[in-house]
């Protein structure tokens, strides 16, 4: 057997390794021991997405203060352009939420000032900017159509200065 | 004479046409473009010192920050211009190994760049068909590496299927493991999930419309039945061959009905690929009966 043909057996019986290593924690949580993590994980990456559901909406936002004291949402369509899933995704900073809460809340403060960088750029400085996690109800009239009081609740992420 | 071969290495390792695996290598190019496209407008926002960027791994590794750091708008322009340029050269065969290459750095490079980027599945899948087509010989036929090689864009050379068999059995692996799970995974027991789904943050106007129509839970749930088991059942049976075309449609019309309710449109790359779960052989019988004698049984015979 020449060195081509062991090294693709080899890719066989790691990519074998993988999948079985994949399916069983996908479907039983079972970690199939001698396989390492990152292959497991990586192959379950491909066999996961969607197992849960929201009965909520929810989406980052960002308020500036202005000078009268009163605080106004600030529009970030052109600075996350993706579409509406995608762009929640992404606003939940997963990367960085998996290295812990300390991490993810200097992230956060890193966002903000970058949110304060860009809208001052566009001529809209504000006096402080702070950043919360709003939910509201679904409805099938619209995303938006329950996104008012009584019915938002606002979790409180960040402010900055 | 020729030696039978073991069904294992007949299975993982014969030597075929690589009709089958240029054809999505094509589609694969084309699909890249197109998902790259989008952020055209945007390239200044999503990946320059100017936008809203936050690389993954500078506070790691800040002694590669030159590499790791985003760069200024018209670098951003310049570096997305070769990315796409090697996305060109996937489509078209052309340095196809410098171009997969490309391809994929330029992926890598972005993804840690871009605005908190999420390894979702499709993103996953797609890496390990950019790493196991730069191994391939995709550009063995349909290129113009091959033109410049043996003086045909249509002359082949056979290639090992082990490529081949590793994308559809990830495929195959990918929609047993999503279909499987739903069995028994609590939020999927009842069709509740997908009502929900069609007025969430992922819904189109398309679910929006439906989810308004007057029907009941019942009638989500039996959609959520039919698509669980459909599902798996058509992940067994792609590989069956008087069942295939059903199961192609079946799988096909998922993927793109995933796109038009849900959003979630980027699954659409895996279609092309289902020419995969074909004989090699008979892909290349069915190039020959459509375009005559341009396409050859044969295989190239190289001077050297």
């Amino acid at each position: 057997m020449n060195l081509k043909s062991t090294l693709q057996q080899l890719v066989v019986i790691v990519f074998i390794a993988a999948t079985v290593s994949g399916m069983s924690y996908t479907l039983f949580r079972y970690k199939l021991p001698g396989v390492p993590r990152s292959l497991r994980q990586w192959s379950y990456g491909m066999m996961a997405p969607y197992q849960t559901y929201r009965t909520h909406n929810e989406g980052l936002t960002a308020e500036g203060k202005r000078a009268d004291g009163l605080w106004a949402i600030i529009n970030m369509d052109a600075y996350l352009p993706f579409i509406r899933g995608e762009r929640a995704m992404r606003s939940y900073l997963l990367t960085f939420r998996a290295q812990g809460d300390q991490v993810l809340d200097q992230k956060y403060r890193e966002f903000a000032h970058h949110i304060a960088r860009l809208e001052s750029d566009r001529g809209r400085p504000w006096d402080e900017i702070r950043l919360t996690i709003q939910e509201w109800p679904m409805s099938p009239a619209g995303y938006e159509y329950l996104r008012h009081d009584p019915f938002i609740e606002s979790t409180f992420l960040v402010q900055i200065p | 004479m020729k030696q039978k071969m073991h069904p294992w290495d007949s299975f993982w390792h014969r030597s075929v046409p690589p009709h089958a695996l240029a054809f999505t290598r094509i589609a694969l190019g084309l699909y890249l473009l197109v998902y790259a496209g989008l952020y055209l407008p945007h390239l200044g926002m999503l990946f320059s010192n100017e936008g809203l960027v936050m690389p993954l791994y500078l506070d790691r590794f800040p002694a590669f920050s030159f590499f790791l750091s985003p760069p200024s708008p018209p670098v951003v322009h310049i570096i997305y211009a070769l990315y796409m340029l090697c996305m060109v050269g996937i489509t078209l065969g052309f340095w196809f190994h410098l171009s997969t290459f490309g391809t994929l750095l330029g992926s890598l490079y972005i993804w840690q760049l871009q605005l908190h980027g999420f390894a979702t599945s499709y993103n996953r899948i797609l890496l390990l068909c950019l790493i196991v087509i730069f191994f391939s010989g995709a550009h063995r036929t349909f290129s113009l590496d091959q033109r410049k090689r043996s003086g045909s864009f249509f002359d082949w050379e056979p290639i090992s299927i082990l490529p081949q068999r590793l994308i559809t059995l990830q495929i195959t692996a990918t929609f047993l493991g999503v279909a499987l799970q739903k069995l028994w995974l609590p939020h999927w027991q009842s069709g509740e999930i997908l009502a929900y789904s069609y007025i969430s943050r992922w819904a189109t106007p398309v679910a929006r419309w439906y989810a308004q129509l007057p029907l009941t839970l019942r009638h989500y749930d039996s959609v959520v039945w039919v698509v669980k088991i459909l599902e798996i059942l058509c992940a067994v049976t792609i590989w069956i061959p008087r069942l295939r075309i059903v199961s192609i449609l079946f799988l096909s019309s998922f993927l793109v009905l995933v796109g038009v309710m849900l959003s979630i449109w980027w699954f659409v790359f895996i279609i092309p690929a289902f020419v995969m779960f074909y004989r090699p052989e008979d892909v290349l019988l069915w190039f020959h009966k459509q375009w005559g004698d341009r396409i050859s049984k044969d295989p190239v015979k190289l001077t050297k």
